[in-house]
Protein backbone atom coordinates (compact mmCIF):
# COMPACT_ATOMS: atom_id res chain seq x y z
CA UNK A 1 0.00 0.00 0.00
CA UNK A 2 2.69 2.42 0.92
CA UNK A 3 4.57 1.29 -2.51
CA UNK A 4 1.48 2.20 -4.54
CA UNK A 5 1.03 5.75 -1.86
CA UNK A 6 4.83 6.95 -3.10
CA UNK A 7 3.66 6.28 -6.97
CA UNK A 8 0.75 9.25 -5.95
CA UNK A 9 2.74 11.06 -4.11
CA UNK A 10 3.47 13.91 -6.90
CA UNK A 11 -0.43 14.34 -7.52
CA UNK A 12 -0.36 16.93 -3.82
CA UNK A 13 2.10 19.38 -6.02
CA UNK A 14 -0.40 19.48 -8.84
CA UNK A 15 -1.89 23.16 -8.38
CA UNK A 16 -4.26 24.79 -11.04
CA UNK A 17 -1.18 26.90 -12.08
CA UNK A 18 0.15 24.40 -13.61
CA UNK A 19 -2.81 22.96 -15.53
CA UNK A 20 -3.44 26.75 -16.52
CA UNK A 21 -0.08 26.41 -17.90
CA UNK A 22 -0.30 23.05 -19.44
CA UNK A 23 -3.75 24.48 -21.30
CA UNK A 24 -1.28 27.38 -22.73
CA UNK A 25 1.62 25.14 -23.19
CA UNK A 26 -1.23 23.12 -25.62
CA UNK A 27 -2.76 25.91 -26.92
CA UNK A 28 0.96 26.59 -28.72
CA UNK A 29 1.17 23.31 -29.57
CA UNK A 30 -2.09 23.28 -31.35
CA UNK A 31 -0.99 26.86 -33.35
CA UNK A 32 2.39 24.92 -34.60
CA UNK A 33 0.82 21.47 -35.86
CA UNK A 34 -3.05 22.18 -36.94
CA UNK A 35 -2.75 25.95 -38.06
CA UNK A 36 1.05 25.25 -38.80
CA UNK A 37 2.00 28.71 -37.58
CA UNK A 38 5.76 28.94 -36.71
CA UNK A 39 5.56 25.45 -36.13
CA UNK A 40 9.32 25.64 -35.54
CA UNK A 41 9.41 27.50 -32.40
CA UNK A 42 5.96 27.80 -31.13
CA UNK A 43 5.81 23.45 -30.51
CA UNK A 44 9.30 23.21 -28.52
CA UNK A 45 7.78 26.56 -26.68
CA UNK A 46 4.80 24.98 -26.13
CA UNK A 47 6.01 21.55 -25.07
CA UNK A 48 8.53 23.22 -22.64
CA UNK A 49 5.86 24.95 -21.16
CA UNK A 50 4.58 21.29 -19.92
CA UNK A 51 7.92 20.29 -18.78
CA UNK A 52 8.69 22.99 -16.69
CA UNK A 53 4.93 23.20 -15.15
CA UNK A 54 5.37 19.17 -14.00
CA UNK A 55 4.81 18.98 -10.43
CA UNK A 56 8.31 17.41 -8.86
CA UNK A 57 9.31 16.43 -5.31
CA UNK A 58 12.08 18.93 -5.64
CA UNK A 59 12.54 22.16 -8.03
CA UNK A 60 15.31 22.29 -9.90
CA UNK A 61 15.92 18.27 -10.54
CA UNK A 62 15.45 16.37 -13.54
CA UNK A 63 14.25 18.20 -16.43
CA UNK A 64 13.64 21.28 -15.63
CA UNK A 65 17.44 21.74 -14.33
CA UNK A 66 18.54 21.12 -18.24
CA UNK A 67 16.06 23.65 -19.38
CA UNK A 68 17.41 25.68 -16.59
CA UNK A 69 21.10 25.52 -17.89
CA UNK A 70 20.45 25.38 -21.18
CA UNK A 71 18.96 28.85 -20.65
CA UNK A 72 22.01 29.86 -19.19
CA UNK A 73 24.55 28.96 -21.84
CA UNK A 74 22.27 29.81 -24.83
CA UNK A 75 20.78 32.72 -23.51
CA UNK A 76 22.37 34.04 -20.05
CA UNK A 77 25.77 34.15 -21.34
CA UNK A 78 25.98 36.64 -23.85
CA UNK A 79 22.84 35.74 -25.83
CA UNK A 80 24.67 33.09 -27.97
CA UNK A 81 21.68 31.11 -29.37
CA UNK A 82 19.90 34.20 -31.05
CA UNK A 83 23.01 35.38 -32.25
CA UNK A 84 24.04 31.94 -34.48
CA UNK A 85 20.60 31.16 -35.26
CA UNK A 86 21.07 35.10 -36.51
CA UNK A 87 23.76 33.62 -39.14
CA UNK A 88 21.55 30.84 -40.33
CA UNK A 89 18.81 33.34 -40.68
CA UNK A 90 21.66 35.43 -42.84
CA UNK A 91 22.39 32.95 -44.77
CA UNK A 92 18.65 31.85 -46.04
CA UNK A 93 18.72 35.67 -47.00
CA UNK A 94 18.86 37.17 -50.90
CA UNK A 95 19.54 40.65 -50.67
CA UNK A 96 19.57 41.25 -54.86
CA UNK A 97 16.43 42.55 -54.83
CA UNK A 98 16.81 45.21 -52.55
CA UNK A 99 20.18 45.68 -53.71
CA UNK A 100 18.64 46.47 -57.16
CA UNK A 101 16.34 49.04 -55.75
CA UNK A 102 18.21 50.14 -51.99
CA UNK A 103 15.51 53.35 -51.39
CA UNK A 104 13.01 50.51 -50.57
CA UNK A 105 14.87 50.69 -47.31
CA UNK A 106 13.23 53.87 -46.26
CA UNK A 107 9.95 51.30 -45.64
CA UNK A 108 11.71 49.17 -43.91
CA UNK A 109 13.01 52.05 -41.36
CA UNK A 110 9.40 53.58 -41.81
CA UNK A 111 7.91 49.97 -40.69
CA UNK A 112 10.12 50.12 -37.05
CA UNK A 113 8.03 53.24 -36.00
CA UNK A 114 5.48 50.80 -34.39
CA UNK A 115 8.09 49.62 -31.72
CA UNK A 116 8.99 53.28 -30.49
CA UNK A 117 5.22 54.05 -30.51
CA UNK A 118 4.68 51.02 -27.89
CA UNK A 119 7.81 51.76 -26.52
CA UNK A 120 5.86 55.26 -25.38
CA UNK A 121 2.24 53.55 -24.62
CA UNK A 122 4.38 50.64 -22.82
CA UNK A 123 6.11 53.26 -20.40
CA UNK A 124 2.74 54.20 -18.76
CA UNK A 125 1.97 50.10 -18.43
CA UNK A 126 4.92 49.73 -16.83
CA UNK A 127 7.28 51.89 -14.19
CA UNK A 128 10.91 50.20 -15.47
CA UNK A 129 11.67 51.88 -18.86
CA UNK A 130 14.07 49.03 -19.75
CA UNK A 131 10.55 46.52 -19.60
CA UNK A 132 8.89 49.07 -21.77
CA UNK A 133 11.57 49.10 -24.22
CA UNK A 134 11.80 45.30 -24.57
CA UNK A 135 7.97 44.84 -24.32
CA UNK A 136 8.03 47.34 -27.64
CA UNK A 137 10.82 45.53 -29.20
CA UNK A 138 7.79 42.67 -30.13
CA UNK A 139 7.25 44.84 -32.94
CA UNK A 140 10.40 44.16 -34.42
CA UNK A 141 8.72 40.73 -35.50
CA UNK A 142 12.11 39.08 -34.86
CA UNK A 143 12.23 36.68 -32.33
CA UNK A 144 16.08 36.63 -31.73
CA UNK A 145 16.31 40.59 -31.70
CA UNK A 146 13.44 40.63 -29.00
CA UNK A 147 15.26 37.87 -27.24
CA UNK A 148 18.81 39.45 -27.59
CA UNK A 149 17.23 43.01 -26.85
CA UNK A 150 15.07 42.40 -23.40
CA UNK A 151 17.79 40.21 -22.03
CA UNK A 152 20.54 42.74 -22.67
CA UNK A 153 18.05 45.13 -20.69
CA UNK A 154 17.38 42.95 -18.07
CA UNK A 155 13.89 42.74 -18.67
CA UNK A 156 11.61 41.07 -16.14
CA UNK A 157 8.93 39.87 -18.96
CA UNK A 158 11.51 37.42 -21.15
CA UNK A 159 9.22 34.67 -21.27
CA UNK A 160 5.79 36.42 -22.51
CA UNK A 161 7.97 38.81 -24.75
CA UNK A 162 8.87 35.55 -26.22
CA UNK A 163 6.22 34.01 -26.61
CA UNK A 164 4.32 37.36 -28.04
CA UNK A 165 6.65 37.73 -30.67
CA UNK A 166 6.56 34.36 -32.06
CA UNK A 167 2.75 34.43 -31.35
CA UNK A 168 2.38 37.41 -33.73
CA UNK A 169 4.99 36.57 -36.35
CA UNK A 170 3.02 33.52 -37.00
CA UNK A 171 -0.01 35.61 -37.21
CA UNK A 172 1.17 38.16 -39.31
CA UNK A 173 -1.28 36.39 -42.44
CA UNK A 174 -4.49 37.61 -40.39
CA UNK A 175 -3.49 40.77 -38.26
CA UNK A 176 -1.42 42.79 -41.07
CA UNK A 177 -4.79 42.32 -44.00
CA UNK A 178 -7.31 44.25 -42.28
CA UNK A 179 -5.14 46.65 -40.94
CA UNK A 180 -3.53 47.45 -44.58
CA UNK A 181 -6.97 47.38 -45.99
CA UNK A 182 -8.05 50.03 -43.06
CA UNK A 183 -5.27 52.31 -44.19
CA UNK A 184 -5.66 52.28 -47.92
CA UNK A 185 -8.30 52.59 -50.16
CA UNK A 186 -9.38 50.22 -53.29
CA UNK A 187 -7.85 52.64 -55.82
CA UNK A 188 -4.37 52.26 -54.14
CA UNK A 189 -4.31 48.87 -53.71
CA UNK A 190 -4.71 48.90 -57.19
CA UNK A 191 -1.81 50.38 -58.39
CA UNK A 192 0.88 48.30 -60.37
CA UNK A 193 4.02 48.94 -59.96
CA UNK A 194 6.78 47.67 -62.72
CA UNK A 195 9.70 45.72 -61.37
CA UNK A 196 12.65 46.50 -63.25
CA UNK A 197 15.23 43.79 -61.65
CA UNK A 198 18.75 45.81 -62.43
CA UNK A 199 21.55 43.56 -62.43
CA UNK A 200 23.57 43.30 -59.27
CA UNK A 201 27.48 42.49 -59.42
CA UNK A 202 28.82 39.86 -57.38
CA UNK A 203 31.06 42.28 -55.88
CA UNK A 204 28.59 44.41 -54.26
CA UNK A 205 26.48 41.49 -53.10
CA UNK A 206 30.14 40.58 -51.00
CA UNK A 207 30.91 44.11 -50.24
CA UNK A 208 27.28 44.74 -48.79
CA UNK A 209 27.28 42.36 -45.68
CA UNK A 210 30.45 44.10 -44.47
CA UNK A 211 29.39 47.75 -45.37
CA UNK A 212 26.47 47.27 -43.43
CA UNK A 213 28.33 45.79 -40.67
CA UNK A 214 30.80 48.76 -40.67
CA UNK A 215 28.37 51.50 -40.94
CA UNK A 216 26.00 50.19 -37.80
CA UNK A 217 28.84 49.82 -35.80
CA UNK A 218 29.47 53.55 -36.63
CA UNK A 219 26.26 54.66 -35.54
CA UNK A 220 24.60 52.00 -33.45
CA UNK A 221 27.26 49.69 -32.01
CA UNK A 222 24.67 48.26 -29.19
CA UNK A 223 23.44 46.40 -32.80
CA UNK A 224 26.86 45.20 -33.78
CA UNK A 225 26.42 41.69 -32.30
CA UNK A 226 23.05 41.51 -34.02
CA UNK A 227 23.54 42.52 -37.58
CA UNK A 228 27.56 41.66 -37.84
CA UNK A 229 25.98 38.09 -37.12
CA UNK A 230 23.50 38.27 -40.03
CA UNK A 231 25.70 39.95 -42.21
CA UNK A 232 28.31 37.19 -41.68
CA UNK A 233 25.75 34.21 -42.47
CA UNK A 234 24.57 36.58 -45.58
CA UNK A 235 28.67 36.99 -46.68
CA UNK A 236 28.74 32.93 -46.47
CA UNK A 237 25.95 32.68 -48.69
CA UNK A 238 27.27 35.33 -51.05
CA UNK A 239 30.91 34.79 -51.38
CA UNK A 240 30.47 31.42 -53.63
CA UNK A 241 33.44 29.71 -52.18
CA UNK A 242 31.95 28.76 -48.78
CA UNK A 243 28.28 26.69 -50.45
CA UNK A 244 28.77 23.79 -47.87
CA UNK A 245 29.16 26.60 -44.94
CA UNK A 246 26.36 28.64 -46.11
CA UNK A 247 24.10 25.30 -46.69
CA UNK A 248 25.15 24.43 -42.58
CA UNK A 249 24.29 27.58 -41.84
CA UNK A 250 20.90 27.68 -43.37
CA UNK A 251 19.58 24.47 -42.51
CA UNK A 252 21.69 22.03 -39.68
CA UNK A 253 22.63 25.32 -37.55
CA UNK A 254 19.47 26.98 -37.88
CA UNK A 255 17.35 24.26 -36.79
CA UNK A 256 19.92 23.34 -34.05
CA UNK A 257 19.42 26.07 -32.63
CA UNK A 258 15.75 26.72 -33.12
CA UNK A 259 15.42 23.45 -31.48
CA UNK A 260 17.01 24.57 -28.76
CA UNK A 261 15.96 28.09 -28.48
CA UNK A 262 12.06 27.15 -28.34
CA UNK A 263 12.33 24.70 -25.78
CA UNK A 264 15.19 26.92 -23.67
CA UNK A 265 12.79 30.08 -23.60
CA UNK A 266 10.35 27.60 -21.85
CA UNK A 267 12.71 27.98 -18.64
CA UNK A 268 10.95 30.85 -18.22
CA UNK A 269 7.50 29.66 -18.74
CA UNK A 270 7.18 28.81 -15.19
CA UNK A 271 3.42 29.24 -13.90
CA UNK A 272 4.79 32.01 -11.18
CA UNK A 273 6.78 33.87 -13.78
CA UNK A 274 4.18 33.90 -16.59
CA UNK A 275 0.90 33.98 -15.30
CA UNK A 276 0.31 37.45 -13.83
CA UNK A 277 -1.89 40.59 -15.42
CA UNK A 278 1.59 41.66 -16.84
CA UNK A 279 1.58 39.02 -19.73
CA UNK A 280 -1.90 39.83 -21.02
CA UNK A 281 -0.98 43.83 -20.99
CA UNK A 282 2.15 42.77 -22.48
CA UNK A 283 0.26 40.35 -25.30
CA UNK A 284 -2.28 43.71 -26.08
CA UNK A 285 0.95 45.79 -26.45
CA UNK A 286 2.71 43.32 -29.02
CA UNK A 287 -0.83 43.52 -30.95
CA UNK A 288 -0.54 47.15 -31.17
CA UNK A 289 3.51 46.92 -32.29
CA UNK A 290 2.46 44.86 -35.28
CA UNK A 291 -0.43 47.05 -36.35
CA UNK A 292 1.40 50.45 -35.86
CA UNK A 293 4.36 49.36 -37.38
CA UNK A 294 1.94 48.24 -40.50
CA UNK A 295 0.52 51.11 -40.20
CA UNK A 296 3.85 53.27 -40.52
CA UNK A 297 5.13 51.54 -43.39
CA UNK A 298 2.08 51.90 -45.74
CA UNK A 299 1.31 55.55 -44.22
CA UNK A 300 5.11 56.35 -45.91
CA UNK A 301 4.55 55.14 -49.07
CA UNK A 302 1.52 56.97 -49.18
CA UNK A 303 3.16 60.18 -48.13
CA UNK A 304 5.50 59.52 -51.08
CA UNK A 305 2.93 59.10 -53.12
CA UNK A 306 1.89 62.86 -52.91
CA UNK A 307 4.79 63.54 -54.06
CA UNK A 308 5.47 61.27 -57.18
CA UNK A 309 3.71 61.59 -60.96
CA UNK A 310 1.24 59.12 -62.18
CA UNK A 311 2.98 56.08 -63.74
CA UNK A 312 5.65 55.79 -60.75
CA UNK A 313 3.32 55.82 -57.92
CA UNK A 314 4.04 53.29 -54.80
CA UNK A 315 1.60 50.58 -54.11
CA UNK A 316 0.96 51.49 -50.50
CA UNK A 317 1.28 48.13 -49.29
CA UNK A 318 4.37 47.47 -49.75
CA UNK A 319 5.00 49.09 -47.26
CA UNK A 320 3.50 46.82 -44.61
CA UNK A 321 6.13 44.23 -45.61
CA UNK A 322 8.27 46.31 -43.78
CA UNK A 323 8.25 44.66 -40.72
CA UNK A 324 11.18 41.94 -40.51
CA UNK A 325 8.71 38.96 -40.04
CA UNK A 326 10.48 37.39 -43.43
CA UNK A 327 9.39 35.82 -46.21
CA UNK A 328 5.91 36.10 -44.93
CA UNK A 329 4.89 39.62 -44.75
CA UNK A 330 6.33 40.38 -47.96
CA UNK A 331 4.02 37.58 -49.39
CA UNK A 332 1.06 38.42 -47.59
CA UNK A 333 1.44 42.01 -49.28
CA UNK A 334 1.83 39.85 -52.56
CA UNK A 335 -1.04 37.69 -52.38
CA UNK A 336 -3.40 40.89 -51.53
CA UNK A 337 -2.32 42.51 -54.35
CA UNK A 338 -3.27 39.62 -56.79
CA UNK A 339 -7.09 39.65 -54.86
CA UNK A 340 -6.84 43.24 -56.31
CA UNK A 341 -5.71 42.20 -59.46
CA UNK A 342 -4.84 39.24 -60.49
CA UNK A 343 -2.20 40.49 -63.09
CA UNK A 344 -0.54 42.66 -60.49
CA UNK A 345 2.52 41.28 -59.03
CA UNK A 346 4.45 42.86 -55.99
CA UNK A 347 6.59 40.67 -54.78
CA UNK A 348 9.71 41.57 -55.86
CA UNK A 349 8.60 44.82 -54.35
CA UNK A 350 7.36 43.25 -51.01
CA UNK A 351 10.49 41.22 -50.56
CA UNK A 352 12.58 44.18 -51.15
CA UNK A 353 11.23 46.04 -48.58
CA UNK A 354 10.64 42.65 -46.40
CA UNK A 355 14.22 42.12 -46.27
CA UNK A 356 15.01 45.90 -45.62
CA UNK A 357 12.76 45.52 -42.57
CA UNK A 358 15.34 42.79 -41.46
CA UNK A 359 18.22 45.48 -41.24
CA UNK A 360 15.99 47.96 -39.73
CA UNK A 361 14.62 46.00 -36.86
CA UNK A 362 18.41 45.05 -35.76
CA UNK A 363 19.31 48.63 -35.98
CA UNK A 364 16.26 49.89 -33.90
CA UNK A 365 17.20 47.09 -31.38
CA UNK A 366 20.53 48.53 -30.86
CA UNK A 367 19.15 52.27 -30.88
CA UNK A 368 17.10 51.41 -28.19
CA UNK A 369 19.77 49.68 -26.84
CA UNK A 370 22.21 52.27 -27.18
CA UNK A 371 19.33 54.78 -25.89
CA UNK A 372 18.39 53.02 -22.79
CA UNK A 373 21.99 52.47 -21.30
CA UNK A 374 21.70 53.10 -17.99
CA UNK A 375 17.91 53.61 -17.46
CA UNK B 1 -21.93 53.34 -11.19
CA UNK B 2 -21.14 56.95 -10.91
CA UNK B 3 -18.50 56.36 -7.87
CA UNK B 4 -16.75 53.37 -9.76
CA UNK B 5 -16.40 55.57 -13.58
CA UNK B 6 -15.19 58.52 -10.79
CA UNK B 7 -12.67 55.87 -9.34
CA UNK B 8 -11.73 54.46 -12.85
CA UNK B 9 -11.04 58.03 -13.75
CA UNK B 10 -8.47 59.25 -10.71
CA UNK B 11 -6.85 55.64 -11.13
CA UNK B 12 -6.38 56.59 -14.66
CA UNK B 13 -4.87 60.31 -13.70
CA UNK B 14 -2.87 58.93 -10.82
CA UNK B 15 -1.01 56.47 -13.37
CA UNK B 16 -0.47 59.21 -15.79
CA UNK B 17 1.06 61.81 -13.39
CA UNK B 18 3.10 58.96 -11.62
CA UNK B 19 4.17 57.82 -14.82
CA UNK B 20 4.77 61.42 -16.61
CA UNK B 21 8.20 61.79 -16.02
CA UNK B 22 8.95 57.83 -17.77
CA UNK B 23 6.56 59.17 -20.51
CA UNK B 24 8.99 62.14 -20.90
CA UNK B 25 11.94 59.89 -21.41
CA UNK B 26 10.28 57.44 -23.48
CA UNK B 27 9.34 60.57 -25.92
CA UNK B 28 12.76 61.18 -26.30
CA UNK B 29 13.58 57.68 -27.55
CA UNK B 30 11.16 57.65 -29.70
CA UNK B 31 12.20 60.77 -31.35
CA UNK B 32 16.04 60.05 -31.48
CA UNK B 33 15.34 56.37 -32.12
CA UNK B 34 12.78 57.02 -35.11
CA UNK B 35 15.53 60.03 -36.28
CA UNK B 36 18.81 57.64 -35.76
CA UNK B 37 16.61 54.79 -37.96
CA UNK B 38 15.99 56.83 -40.85
CA UNK B 39 20.02 58.36 -40.28
CA UNK B 40 21.29 54.90 -40.65
CA UNK B 41 19.23 53.00 -43.32
CA UNK B 42 20.06 56.38 -45.05
CA UNK B 43 23.97 55.60 -45.14
CA UNK B 44 23.06 52.41 -46.24
CA UNK B 45 21.05 53.63 -49.15
CA UNK B 46 23.61 55.70 -50.34
CA UNK B 47 26.29 53.28 -50.01
CA UNK B 48 24.68 50.65 -52.21
CA UNK B 49 24.06 53.33 -54.86
CA UNK B 50 27.85 53.84 -54.41
CA UNK B 51 28.65 50.19 -54.66
CA UNK B 52 25.94 49.58 -57.48
CA UNK B 53 27.67 52.62 -59.36
CA UNK B 54 30.73 51.02 -59.02
CA UNK B 55 29.96 47.89 -59.91
CA UNK B 56 28.47 49.15 -62.97
CA UNK B 57 31.30 50.69 -64.21
CA UNK B 58 33.31 47.42 -64.10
Amino acid sequence: MEVFMKLLENFQYIQWQHVAMWVIGGILIYMAVAKEMEPTLLLPMGFGAILMNLPVAEVGTGVQAVINALFSIGIDYHELFPLLLFVGIGAMIDFGPLLSNPKMMIFGAAAQFGIFFTLFVASIFFPELKDAASIAIIGAADGPTAIYVAKMLGSNYIAPIMVAAYSYMALVPLVQPPVIRLCTTKKERLIKMKYEGKDVSRTTKILFPIVVTMIVAVFAPDAVALIGFLMFGNLLRECGVTNSLSDTAQNVLANLITIFLGITIAARMRAEEFLQIETLIIMGLGLVAFVVDTMGGVMIAKLMNLFLPEGKKLNPMIGAAGISAFPMSGRVVHKMGLEEDSSNFLLMHSISVNVSGQIASVIAGGLILALMGGK
Amino acid sequence: MHNWIVNLGDSILRLFSERSANMGEALKIVGVGMLGIFVVMGAIILTVQLLNKLGSRK
